[in-house]
């Protein structure tokens, strides 16, 4: 290749413009067309040229705009144009331009080493500015700084395409002074690079447009191997062996190693007979190298002989291929067969690895996938199923955000009717696999919670507390925060499973719930709570002792039977001086007679004294404190 | 043979265009390819005007429809309905001049189409009254399943809930096509398209992993399951960049870390698209790189240690599931014998060669030995030079080692294409050279349409 900007150009010569294709017949646009719409692109570049060394930012700019517009309406992408210390050419003719800036702006980009420069696609504003900022950069100042295209590909301008003078240079001079191979094949080719050798031309043109693309971000490359691949098939078949010569001495350069990662091991094994023997080692070489690629064994001597693919049959490295043999063959495969079993625990152990390669949007889908699997088998009333799908989330779940999703998706799948279906199905908790009660219980109470709060049915809702009974042993923080739902007949449900889980923690809230202010949830708190906290429960009901319900006040007189606290008797004292019925001061009489405490006694004997004018209760309650005494005595 | 050379036309044009883009006319290359293209337009013509039309997307040559070159060449027949061309008149002898102005049309290079001259654009169109439409119905249960396989890759690049149930339906009837005539389901799984790479590749692979899945006993629902794993194992491709799939040598470090992460898309994108009892098709989508010895990709947690939770099948069952096993092995012989981005297409019998290497290794050795067993020694479509200088295109597997294998002779001893091809059986000892379809310039698939069922018999 002499003149490698002539080489550059040849691309953006033949396109004609859209609008002149009505008038211009059925030939291909003359040189006047393509010079008139090469002349616009450059006034264009000029413009924007001048606008970026006028402003600070020149992308608000109306000609700046309008210069951008004009370069993304080339008739053709890529679109380059060779520069010259004069000025821009396009297919080896100057372009006429009527801007001034054109040619500050080519000999800037000469003296930066570019030797042509063009757009592979409509460039953007920003990509244009870097273009400008790279050619506006000063050699001298920047001895280490990177060449223009590195320059570029730092900024990521990815529609501007620059080709440096020194990488053509390098082109050229390889193919003239470098190596054994060019060396070779200068030898075999003494003639100059535009003779029309055919493998000449094969290994210039493939090098130049491989650059090119390369500049450009590589668009189309692998177009242009397949094609140059294709190409090299219908060379003669010397060419061929010379070429292929070519690539195997270049087998490091990475044009020719894409190149020869074309060839199949039935191209290379043809190839290879006809290579010199010099050659052929490399052939070897390379094949084996190829051949591991492809995870083959290293063994690519046999790969390319022809001969001894077909000699060493593949029958023959079948065992005897008898019906016998078949037959074995067969019964050996139909024992693999897994079945809908063996199909669904390789279907649920494949999920366990994607739900463990997952980025995080992969593992909400599929983790959604899953739950509603896991409930779907509950639908058909296939717990173990639902169970395998459920160990799937469990295990899944090693993080914290991870757990989280599993929740909200499992609480997302535990719609009413699932539920239902669980509980009914299943006859209360005891047959539940312990997978999915550990399922249910790390990620699915809210909705249970939920469902109990719905279910009208008795015999369900017992279920549903026996279920919540064993989880609160385990997780108890979802059934402590439902304490303040506004539903008492929920809230009173949470408190007996709470109370029968033993989890201390529950305690406070609990201990709360007995001044909740429906008596029916204080009774079950009250009872509930020295299960959870002995002297907590004690105190509640001391306080119970106090209730504006009658029958609450018995139940705390009850409650504190066998209670040690001196606060109990108080607290006795506190209920008969609030004149309270006659029903709770006899069970306060009978409680302090059962209470063998100096408090109790002397509370017993203020009662037992005799009062003139008094009621009928009041009488009730003295004779029982005497027979009380008596009994003591 | 108006399929083969309609090829070859459509070929050497799509390669001219390409080249004509690349770096203009009159490059020597380019002219290279405009002779190819030249002479096989005058072989198709056969000395009378012939019309090349394109309706709804499939190609017809006079009012034949081509279907193996509408499928095969789908990719190029749509670039040039976008460049406004709907018919191509091809006027004997055909002047590579002519050419060149029509693939200067077809890179965007020329003004104006071409009305005269030896090729003339969108003079006519064919009326659909009078196409004369075979309807062959494993070309058509074929590019359904190409329909299926762009439908549900669009949906899961979009993310849009996916339904199996058709896919259920594709594989039933390929299931179906394999166990009536599967000497033509084989030939018919050497449809070729490197543009739809992927989808061709999964749809033959389908058909393959079928005839093993018979082959092994299988029942037919299973075969469905299998049938289904097999068709869309790679489907987690449409998540990697087009960039990685077609780049054209060996990968970089974060290609292939791009490109591993594609079984594990195929089996989140299929898991969460299945049914109660679908769900062991995501596995052969996951496990489909992963090799017999427990190396490939991705990492199998329960390689090393089955799920305890849900009960291996048995104690001796390998890690991998049966149906990656048989899918894998069919995976691999399509793959060998279809052009990559990085790789020109092998020849059937290398390709078994490549799974024989990797029998133990990357491959279940009994699942390659039960594949050599349905496809032969010489798996049908299988292009051989016989010593004589024949060359046969193999219909059908010989049944027995030591028997002639059947196969149609395409081109004679005197290197004359025979325009029907003629019965030629052979021994395996006469085999002088393996083709692959792109050098001895003929399409195996296309004997299906010349023939029927009665000419691979």
């Amino acid at each position: 290749m002499s003149d490698a900007t002539a080489m550059t150009t040849r691309r953006a010569a033949t396109p004609a413009p859209p609008e002149s294709r009505s008038n211009s017949g059925p030939e291909v646009a003359s040189p006047a067309a393509v010079d008139t719409l090469a002349a616009a692109m450059v006034d264009a570049l000029a413009v924007a040229w001048t606008t970026y060394r006028v402003y600070a930012d020149p992308r608000p700019q109306d000609a700046f705009r309008r210069a951008v517009a004009t370069l993304g309406t080339p008739p053709g992408f890529p679109w380059i144009a060779a520069v010259h210390s004069s000025g821009f050419r396009f297919d080896g003719r100057p372009i006429p331009t009527r801007r001034q800036a054109a040619s500050t702006l080519t000999r800037a980009a000469f003296a930066r080493g570019i030797a042509a420069l063009g757009f592979s696609s409509p460039p953007t504003p920003d990509d244009l500015l870097c273009l400008f900022e790279v050619i506006s950069q000063r050699q001298g100042s920047t001895a280490e700084a990177p060449g223009p295209t590195a320059a570029l590909a730092a900024k990521g301008a990815a529609t501007v395409i620059i080709i440096e003078h020194g990488r053509l240079r390098q082109v050229s001079e390889e193919r003239g002074h470098d190596g054994t191979a060019d060396a070779a094949e200068d030898s075999a080719h003494p003639s100059d690079a535009q003779s029309g050798d055919p493998a000449r031309r094969y290994l210039d043109e493939y090098r130049l447009l491989y650059e090119r693309l390369r500049a450009g971000g590589l668009p189309g490359l692998q177009e242009l191997v397949h094609d140059f691949t294709d190409c090299f098939f219908a060379l003669p078949r010397d060419q061929q062996i010379r070429l292929f010569e070519q690539f195997l001495a270049r087998h490091e350069e990475e044009p020719f190693r894409l190149l020869l990662d074309q060839f199949s091991q039935d191209d290379l094994a043809e190839l290879g007979r006809l290579l010199s023997p010099g050659t052929h080692p490399l052939l070897v070489e390379y094949a084996r190298i190829a051949a591991e690629q492809e995870g083959q064994s290293g063994d690519a001597a046999h790969m390319l002989s022809v001969e001894q693919l077909v000699a060493g049959r593949i029958s023959g490295l079948l065992p005897s291929a008898g019906e016998a043999v078949r037959r074995q063959l067969g019964d050996a495969l139909r024992a693999q067969i897994p079945g809908p079993e063996g199909n669904f625990a390789a279907a649920t152990a494949a999920a366990d690895v994607i739900l463990s390669l997952a980025n995080e949007a992969g593992y909400i889908r599929v983790a959604r996938a899953v739950a509603a699997k896991t409930t779907a088998a509950v639908a058909e009333g296939d717990l173990r199923r639902a169970a395998a799908w459920g160990h799937v989330l469990l295990s899944g779940a090693p993080s914290r955000e991870r757990k989280e999703v599993v929740r909200r998706e499992v609480e997302d799948a535990l719609r009413p009717e699932i539920l239902d279906r669980l509980f009914t199905a299943t006859e209360l908790t005891a047959d539940l696999p312990p997978t999915l009660v550990t399922l249910l219980t790390l990620f699915g109470l809210d909705p249970i919670i939920e469902c109990l709060a719905a279910e009208e049915d008795m015999g369900r809702r017992r279920s549903l507390v026996s279920f919540l009974t064993s989880a609160a042993r385990t997780r108890p923080g979802p059934l402590i925060r439902r304490l303040n739902d506004p539903r008492w007949f929920l809230v009173r449900n949470l408190v007996d499973a709470l109370a029968h889980s033993g989890r201390t923690e529950a305690a406070a809230g609990v201990r709360a719930a007995c001044s909740h202010p429906d008596s029916r949830v204080r009774r079950e708190a009250r009872r509930a709570l020295p299960l959870l906290d002995e002297a907590a429960g004690t105190a509640a009901a001391i306080e119970g002792l106090q209730d504006r319900e009658p029958g609450l006040r018995l139940q705390a007189i009850g409650l504190l039977r066998t209670a040690p606290a001196p606060d109990v008797e108080r607290g006795l004292a506190a209920l008969l001086a609030s004149r309270p019925a006659r029903e709770e001061r006899l069970a306060a009489v009978t409680l302090l007679a059962a209470r063998r405490t100096q408090e109790a006694h002397t509370l017993l004997l203020r009662l037992a004294r005799r009062r003139p004018f008094a009621r009928r209760a009041r009488r009730d309650t003295r004779r029982a404190a005497r027979e009380a005494l008596a009994g003591r005595s | 043979m108006r399929e083969g050379e309609t090829g070859a036309l459509l070929t050497a044009l799509r390669r001219a265009a390409t080249l004509h883009r690349l770096y203009g006319s009159h490059h020597p290359l380019t002219d290279i390819s405009l002779t190819e293209a030249a002479r096989a337009a005058d072989v198709l013509a056969e000395g009378e005007p012939a019309q090349l039309t394109i309706i709804d997307g499939s190609l017809y040559v006079n009012r034949a429809l081509l279907p193996m070159a509408s499928l095969s060449h789908s990719g190029f027949l749509q670039t040039i309905l976008d460049h406004g061309v709907t018919s191509v008149t091809l006027v004997p002898p055909v002047r590579v001049e002519d050419l060149a102005v029509l693939t200067a049309t077809l890179a965007g290079d020329s003004p104006e189409p071409p009305t005269a001259g030896s090729v003339r654009l969108n003079e006519d169109n064919l009326a659909p009254a009078q196409r004369d439409e075979p309807r062959d119905e494993r070309r058509m249960a074929y590019t359904a399943t190409l329909d299926l396989l762009r439908a549900v890759s669009l949906a899961v690049v979009r993310r849009e809930q996916v339904s199996l149930s058709e896919a259920t339906a594709a594989v039933r009837t390929l299931m179906d096509l394999c166990l009536d005539d599967p000497a033509a389901a084989l030939l018919l799984s050497t449809m070729k398209n490197h543009h739809e790479y992927t989808f061709f590749h999964s749809v033959n692979t389908c058909i393959l992993t079928l005839m093993i899945g018979q082959a092994a006993g299988l029942d037919r629902d299973d075969q469905i399951l299998l049938g289904m794993g097999a068709l869309l194992h790679d489907i987690g491709k449409v998540g990697i960049s087009p960039s990685v799939l077609q780049h054209p040598g060996r990968l970089t470090p974060e290609m292939w870390k791009e490109i591993k992460q594609h079984p594990q898309m195929g089996a989140e994108a299929v898991l969460l698209a299945s049914e109660p009892g679908q769900e062991v098709v995501a596995v052969v989508a996951l496990e489909h790189h992963a090799r017999y010895d427990g190396s490939g990709y991705p990492n199998l947690l329960y390689f090393e240690e089955p799920p305890a939770h849900t009960g291996s099948p048995g104690a001796a069952a390998h890690p991998l599931h049966l149906f990656t096993r048989l899918t894998a092995v069919a995976d691999g012989y399509d793959a060998v014998t279809s052009r990559r981005a990085y790789r020109r297409a092998a020849t059937p019998p290398r390709a078994l060669r490549v799974l024989l290497d990797g029998a133990g290794t990357m491959y279940d050795p009994d699942v390659v030995h039960a594949f050599i067993d349905v496809m032969g020694e010489f798996p049908p479509g299988s292009l051989l030079r016989l010593r004589g200088g024949e060359t046969v295109l193999v219909s059908r597997p010989a049944g027995d080692p030591d028997r002639p294998v059947p196969a149609l002779m395409m081109i004679d001893a005197a290197g004359r294409r025979l325009s029907q091809p003629e019965p030629l059986s052979f021994h395996p000892g006469e085999v002088a050279a393996y083709l692959t379809p792109e050098r001895a310039g003929v399409t195996p698939a296309l004997i299906l349409e010349h023939a029927g069922p009665a000419g691979v018999d």
